[in-house]
C-alpha cells in the first residue's frame, strides 16, 4: 500500500517536473518573442484615438502620406494619418499596421527623418511646438507602429499600447 | 473578449446558455461550462491559454499532493505556492528588476484573478478546510469559469465547491442573474464610460475645482467600471446557476476606512484576510505584530495592482489609515455626526484615489497640492465650468447611484406597487438595456478599468 502510494507521488512529482519545464519554456518565448497584436486596426484606431480631440485635425489621403511622410502607402496593410490643420501647428498622428514586420525599419526612419526636418522648421521660431517634436513618439509594437506628435502624445501613446 | 462587446452580448453568451441548458446533467453541463471557458479565454489569445492550462495542472496535482500525508508535505505546500507567486510576479513586475528591455505588455488577461484562485484552494486544502478537487473538470471549471476569470470575484473554492456538483437553476434565479447583468452594463456603460470622458476632459485642467472634479469623477468612474463588471460577472454566473456573494456594497457610503475596505472589492479584501493578515497574526498579537500585519498586508493589496511606487503608495496610505482608526480615531469617529464621519472617508479615499490614477509621484502630489490651491491657475476657469454644466446630470446621478436609494426604492417599488413594480422596473431596464447597446453601437470601445489588474 505504502509502495503504491510513494509510486502515486513519484508520478506526480514528474509530472510537475514536466510542468515546470513547460513553463519555462513558454516563458521563455513570452518573453523574448514580442507578440503581435491580433486586433483589428479599426478597434486599435478607435482605441488609441478615444478622447482625443481631433477637431483641429485633418485626416490626409495616400498622396499626403508620401508628401509629408514620404511612406508609400500600398506597403502597409492600414494606415491613418492626421496633421494640424494649422501650418504653425507640428501636431501628427499616425497610425499603421504592417504587412510585414520587415517594413518597421523603413517606418521607423522615415518617422525619424520626419521628426528631424519638423525640428528643424519649428526650432526656429515656434520653441512650444519644437518641445512637442522633441517628446514625440514612435513606437513599433510588431504588427502596429505609431508616430505622435501632440501634447497629449503620452496619453495617445498609452491608449495605443492599451488598445493592443 | 470582454462582457460590454456585441459580440459576447448577441453572439457568445447567448449560444453559451443555449448549448447549457440544452445539455442534460450536471456533469455534462459542467463539460460544456468548461469549453465555454476555455473558448472564452482563448477568444483574443489562443496562446495564453497554454499558460491557464499549465496554472490548473499544477494546482490541481499539487492539493492531492497536499492532502496525502508525507514527510515532504512542508516543501510541496511551500513550491506549489511559490509557483503561483513566481509566475505572478514574472508576468506583473519582471520589468522592475531585469536590467535589459522586456515586453510585458502582454499580461494574459484574469492573471491575478485566477492565480489568487488557485492559492486560496491550497490555501483551503492545507488547513483541510476542504478535500482536494480529484475530478479534473470540476477543478478546472473552478479555475477558469468565464463568469468571473477575466476581472473576479475572487471566489474561494469553499463556496463554489458544492456548486460544482449540483446548482440550484430556477426561472428566479435565471432572471436575478439577468437583471444584475444589465445592471452592471448600465454602470459600465452609461456611468463609467461618460465619467471616463469627464476624466479626460480635465486632465490638463489646473484651476482648483477643475482639480477636484477630476479627482471626483476618476473615483466614479472607477466605482462604477468596477462595481458594474462584477455585476455583470455575478449576473452571468446566476444564469449559469452558481451563487457568488457580491463584490462592492455602496462603498462611498461608508464612515471609516476600514468600512470603505469592508465594502469596496470585497472578495480581494477577504482573499488578502483569510491567506495573508489571519496566517500572519491577524489582530491576535501585539501593537508591534498587528501594525506590521496591517502595513504587510496593504502593501501587497498595492503591489497587487501594479509594479508602480504610486500602487504601494496608495496602499501604505490607506493601510495608515486603518492603524489611525484603531489606535487613535476610533473613539471620535464615533462621536463624530454621521456626515461628518462620511465626508472625513470620502476625502481620505479621494486622495488615494489619486496617488492610484498618477503615472508617478511627482504627478501625484502636483494634482493633491492643486486642490488645495498650491500651484492652481485659478479657482476655476470655462474649461471647468464648461464640463461641469455639460456632465452636471450625470455627476448627480452618479453620485445618487453610489447610495442605497435606488436600491430600496426598487424593494419599495416590488412590495408596495407588486405586479406594477416589477413591470415599471422591467421597462425600466429594457429601455436602459437598449441605450446601452445603442452606445455600444456608436461608441468606442471602453476596456474595463480592471482588466489592467
Amino acid at each position: 500500500m505504502k509502495k503504491k502510494l510513494n509510486g502515486k507521488l513519484d508520478i506526480l512529482n514528474i509530472l510537475k517536473g514536466l510542468i515546470i519545464g513547460l513553463m519555462c519554456i513558454f516563458l521563455y518565448f513570452t518573453f523574448s518573442t514580442p507578440q503581435a497584436s491580433t486586433k483589428d486596426f479599426t478597434s486599435v484606431q478607435n482605441g488609441m484615438l478615444n478622447n482625443i480631440d481631433l477637431s483641429t485635425m485633418e485626416l490626409k489621403d495616400n498622396i499626403s502620406i508620401k508628401r509629408f511622410l514620404d511612406l508609400e502607402p500600398e506597403m502597409f496593410e492600414n494606415i491613418i494619418y492626421y496633421k494640424s490643420q494649422d501650418a504653425l501647428n507640428a501636431d501628427e498622428i499616425v497610425l499603421v499596421q504592417f504587412k510585414s514586420s520587415n517594413d518597421a525599419k523603413t517606418f521607423e526612419d522615415k518617422m525619424k527623418a520626419r521628426i528631424d526636418e519638423q525640428t528643424n522648421i519649428f526650432s526656429g521660431y515656434a520653441p512650444e511646438q519644437a518641445d512637442k517634436l522633441n517628446n514625440s513618439v514612435i513606437d513599433i509594437q510588431v504588427n502596429y507602429a505609431c508616430m505622435i506628435v501632440s501634447q497629449d502624445a503620452k496619453t495617445i501613446h498609452d491608449q495605443f499600447l492599451r488598445s493592443l | 473578449m470582454i462582457f460590454n462587446s456585441l459580440i459576447f452580448i448577441f453572439f457568445f453568451f447567448p449560444v453559451s446558455l443555449i448549448l447549457y441548458y440544452l445539455t442534460p446533467s450536471t456533469y455534462f453541463k459542467n463539460i460544456v461550462l468548461l469549453i465555454i471557458s476555455l473558448l472564452f479565454y482563448s477568444w483574443n489569445d489562443p496562446v495564453t491559454l497554454i499558460l491557464l492550462v499549465l496554472s490548473i495542472l499544477w494546482n490541481y496535482i499539487s492539493g492531492i499532493q497536499i492532502a496525502k500525508e508525507t514527510k515532504h508535505r512542508k516543501l510541496i505546500i511551500v513550491t506549489s505556492i511559490a509557483f503561483n507567486v513566481l509566475i505572478l510576479c514574472i508576468y506583473k513586475y519582471i520589468d522592475m528588476v531585469v536590467p535589459f528591455e522586456i515586453d510585458t505588455s502582454h499580461v494574459p488577461i484574469g492573471l491575478s484573478f485566477f492565480t489568487f484562485s488557485a492559492i486560496s484552494y491550497l490555501g483551503d486544502v492545507i488547513t483541510k478546510k476542504v478535500e482536494p478537487q480529484r475530478d479534473i473538470v470540476l477543478f478546472s471549471l473552478y479555475i477558469c469559469f468565464f463568469g468571473k476569470i477575466s476581472s473576479g470575484p475572487i471566489v474561494t473554492y469553499s463556496q463554489m465547491q458544492s456548486q460544482l456538483k449540483s446548482r440550484i437553476m430556477n426561472r428566479a434565479k435565471f432572471n436575478a442573474g439577468m437583471v444584475l447583468f444589465i445592471k452592471g452594463l448600465i454602470k459600465k456603460i452609461i456611468f463609467a464610460d461618460q465619467f471616463a470622458l469627464v476624466f479626460q476632459a480635465l486632465s490638463d485642467n489646473d484651476t482648483v475645482l477643475g482639480t477636484w472634479l477630476y479627482a471626483i469623477s476618476y473615483a466614479l468612474q472607477l466605482y462604477f467600471d468596477f462595481s458594474g463588471y462584477s455585476d455583470m460577472a455575478i449576473g452571468i454566473s446566476k444564469m449559469f446557476g452558481f451563487d457568488f456573494d457580491i463584490n462592492f456594497d455602496h462603498p462611498y457610503m461608508s464612515k471609516t476606512i476600514q468600512e470603505f475596505f469592508r465594502r469596496w472589492h470585497i472578495s480581494l479584501g477577504n482573499w488578502f484576510k483569510n491567506y495573508v493578515y489571519f496566517p500572519l497574526g491577524g489582530s491576535r498579537v501585539n501593537n508591534t505584530l498587528y501594525v506590521r500585519n496591517i502595513l504587510i498586508v496593504w502593501f501587497l493589496t498595492g503591489i497587487w495592482h501594479g509594479a508602480n511606487i504610486t500602487y504601494i503608495i496608495w496602499g501604505l496610505y490607506l493601510g495608515l489609515f486603518v492603524l489611525m482608526e484603531k489606535f487613535f480615531l476610533k473613539k471620535a469617529l464615533k462621536k463624530l455626526p454621521k456626515f461628518i464621519s462620511h465626508i472625513y472617508t470620502l476625502l481620505v479615499v479621494l486622495i488615494g484615489w489619486v496617488f492610484f490614477f498618477s503615472p508617478s509621484l511627482l504627478s501625484a502630489f502636483d494634482t493633491l497640492l492643486r486642490m488645495f490651491g498650491v500651484g492652481a491657475s485659478s479657482f476655476m476657469n470655462s474649461d471647468f465650468l464648461f464640463v461641469f454644466t455639460s456632465y452636471l446630470v450625470l455627476i448627480v446621478f452618479g453620485i445618487f447611484f453610489t447610495t442605497t436609494i435606488y436600491d430600496k426604492l426598487q424593494i419599495f417599488s416590488y412590495n408596495h406597487l407588486k405586479n406594477k413594480g416589477v413591470i415599471i422596473t422591467s421597462v425600466v431596464y429594457v429601455v436602459f438595456f437598449v441605450v446601452c447597446i445603442s452606445m455600444m453601437v456608436g461608441s468606442t470601445y471602453q476596456s474595463f478599468l480592471y482588466s489592467a489588474f
